[in-house]
């Protein structure tokens, strides 16, 4: 290199060029950074902590009042469900019960006044007979 | 060509520890400037420049439990900066260094931001037109290339610092550096610089 002038001059007009550069950035950054407005995040918590609070809150709460307004739909829908099975044999019971009512009469529902209005006359025939 | 890349072998920690990042308004106020600087020229859009640099303060923040003043405050922000740029540029949709019409609207305004005026209007011209040839070629490099590039000559960080800031090896910061000066080179070379 210090041999050769002509690469020795290449290198520091390149040099020269590239510092130039270098400088013309920054001025320019310079000229840019005169209205700028960075924040520093030590200053900004109390809005961006407040705020991130307030949205919790808010989701908190509407969390709640869907759970609430959620609960008696659910009773609605899932109330205690009666077993199949048991409804059926209470209903086979009650009619053999009905059943076996039916089949000890001596006459049927509808021939019961007769009867017993029969019943009475016998009595009296016989009160009277005697 | 190693004059150019000046390859500085010493970490320096600076003076900032892990315990004065207690008070993190006085960091967001000490490196904001070039935070927001590498993201701008990395991404040349000031919106995302500016949501991003707050992005990585905030990241820092949440984070610096775990800084252990292992590098440079500065690095370590660098580091979440490099991070914040690479996702936003993996971004498909948010490429805006491709973005062919808002790179050419920077070259019609690189001329403007040396501060520095040059003795005569000639050697001013020139010197714009030196800016706009390497804001150009800068365009054209990769990512990791651009960043190592940036690091290096915009922030003035060395080598260890950029192998800590891009969570690359220091061997291969090298390999970057070199063939992203030497991209620029050639590209910049029809302007006979």
């Amino acid at each position: 290199m210090a041999a050769c002038e002509e690469c020795a001059g290449e290198v520091a007009r390149l040099s020269e060029s590239i510092a130039m550069f270098g400088s013309a950035v920054r001025e320019w950054s310079e000229q840019q950074v005169g209205t700028l407005e960075i924040k520093a995040p030590a200053s900004a918590p109390h809005h961006f902590w407040a705020m991130g609070m307030f949205r919790w809150q808010i989701a908190t709460a509407s969390m709640a009042a869907l759970l609430l307004a959620a609960i008696p739909v659910y009773r609605t829908n899932h109330r205690e469900p009666v077993p199949v099975a048991a409804t059926a044999a209470v209903s086979d019971e009650a009619l053999l019960r009905d059943v076996e009512t039916q089949i000890s009469r001596s006459v049927p529902v509808s021939m019961e006044p007769l009867a017993d209005l029969m019943k009475s006359d016998t009595g009296t025939t016989t009160g009277r007979s005697e | 060509m190693e004059s150019v890349l000046q390859p500085e072998f010493t970490l320096s920690i600076g003076e900032q520890t892990a315990g004065e990042l207690a008070d993190f308004e006085s960091v967001v106020r000490q490196y904001q400037s070039a935070i927001f600087r590498y993201i701008l020229a990395s991404l040349r859009d000031r919106d995302a420049a500016e949501t991003l640099t707050q992005d990585c303060f905030l990241k820092a923040y949440q984070a610096r439990a775990g800084f252990r003043g292992e590098s440079s405050v500065k690095t370590w922000l660098m580091r979440i900066a490099v991070n914040l740029v690479r996702d936003h540029i993996s971004n498909a949709r948010l490429r805006f260094w491709r973005r062919t019409q808002r790179a050419s609207i920077d070259l019609a305004l690189a001329g403007d931001w040396l501060a520095d005026s040059k003795s005569s209007p000639e050697a001013a011209a020139n010197a714009r037109q030196q800016v706009a040839a390497i804001w150009s070629a800068v365009n054209e490099l990769s990512d990791k290339q651009r960043t190592v590039f940036l690091l290096r000559f915009v922030e003035d960080m060395d080598i260890l610092e950029i192998a800590a800031a891009t969570g690359i090896k220091e061997g291969t910061v090298k390999v970057h550096l070199f063939r992203a000066v030497q991209e620029v080179r050639a590209k910049i070379a029809g302007g006979k610089l």
